[in-house]
């Protein structure tokens, strides 16, 4: 009974591998303790609870941790890549324009970025420190999700614009196209990373909420 | 008592665990056994909560050998007194709130 019991929990799990062995080696321990203590596999099974309630506080508890580490990617991937946009910024050749005479098409997708970076970074810290309510943090997960992707976006476009005016403008040291292609390349790889963990979050809170409809 | 249980079981846990380092299934029977059976919450309820608490660093846990059996066995760490004596600050308020109100 308890055998069974296990391979009905078992697929319900929202972890796979080492994690979902380590949860069934517990039930397991737990159950065969009971069963004994009890004298019936059936009402430690019964005590227990049934394997859908079980599987979806686990779900709940996997939305929880999924969550910080998104909020805790998004706030080092915000600062991170402000401090680089700001380091990066300072350290071009000089601009062959008059300061504060910057190209608008140029001027308003760098505000737009560095504003999206730290929007990202902001989001993340608000939401570390809302860890304990699940929604605000969500919240936060997705507000920094969305100004990073867009913040990584606009930065890496303002970056090869930046580039090819430079090189028509005959500015010394400026990259190559290849080599602007390649950093702003891995600046939205960089993006992409940083967002995976709130694609994992949010996928294991809609899983969370499924299994709470589920029971009704 | 499902829901009230479930509002507070992470301040529960951590209180049985401050007694020092036991298996799930311990924690569960010492949480009936203060409570007096109070606390009808399926025992299989518990696992996700210490596996949260773990995850937050509240906790710790590892495997040992006991009587010959596999058991995974928790621990209280710094972080999690410290969040305890959080728990147990914030309970006494509310519940001098609640007296003072039932008494009037």
């Amino acid at each position: 009974m308890i055998e069974r019991y296990l391979a009905e929990l078992a697929p319900l799990l929202p972890i796979r591998g080492r994690g979902r062995r380590r949860i069934l080696d517990e039930v397991e321990d737990h159950l065969r303790e009971s069963a004994g203590a009890l004298g019936s596999e059936r009402e430690a099974i019964r005590r227990f609870g049934a394997p859908e309630v079980v599987a979806a506080r686990f779900s709940e508890a996997g939305a929880v941790q999924a969550t910080r580490w998104a909020l805790v990617a998004l706030a080092l991937a915000g600062a991170g890549f402000a401090a680089a946009g700001i380091v990066s910024e300072n350290t071009l050749p000089p601009a062959p324009w008059a300061e504060g005479e910057t190209p608008g098409h140029l001027s308003w997708k760098l505000d737009a970025a560095l504003a999206g970076f730290l929007l990202a970074f902001a989001a993340g810290v608000a939401g570390i420190l809302l860890r304990r309510r699940l929604r605000a943090a969500l919240a936060a997960v997705g507000l920094g999700a969305a100004a990073l992707a867009g913040a990584a976006i606009v930065g890496a476009v303002e970056e090869l614009e930046r580039a090819s005016l430079y090189r028509d403008l005959g500015v010394a040291g400026v990259y190559s196209p290849a080599e602007t292609a390649l950093v702003a390349t891995w600046a939205c790889a960089l993006a992409l990373l940083a967002l995976a963990p709130a694609g994992l979050a949010l996928k294991r809170t809609l899983r969370a909420v499924a299994g709470r409809a589920r029971l009704g | 008592m499902d829901v009230p249980v479930r509002d507070h079981l992470d301040g529960l846990l951590l209180a049985v665990l401050a007694a020092g380092p036991a298996h799930g299934y311990a924690v569960i029977e010492e949480l009936r056994r203060r409570s007096g059976d109070a606390f009808d919450l399926p025992e299989g309820t518990v696992y996700p909560a210490l596996h949260r608490l773990e995850h937050a660093g509240q906790v710790a846990s590892r495997w040992a050998t006991v009587a010959g059996r596999r058991r995974r066995i928790y621990r209280l760490t710094r972080k999690g007194r410290s969040a305890l004596a959080r728990e147990r600050r914030e309970w006494a308020g509310f519940a001098e709130a609640v007296e003072a109100v039932l008494r009037a």
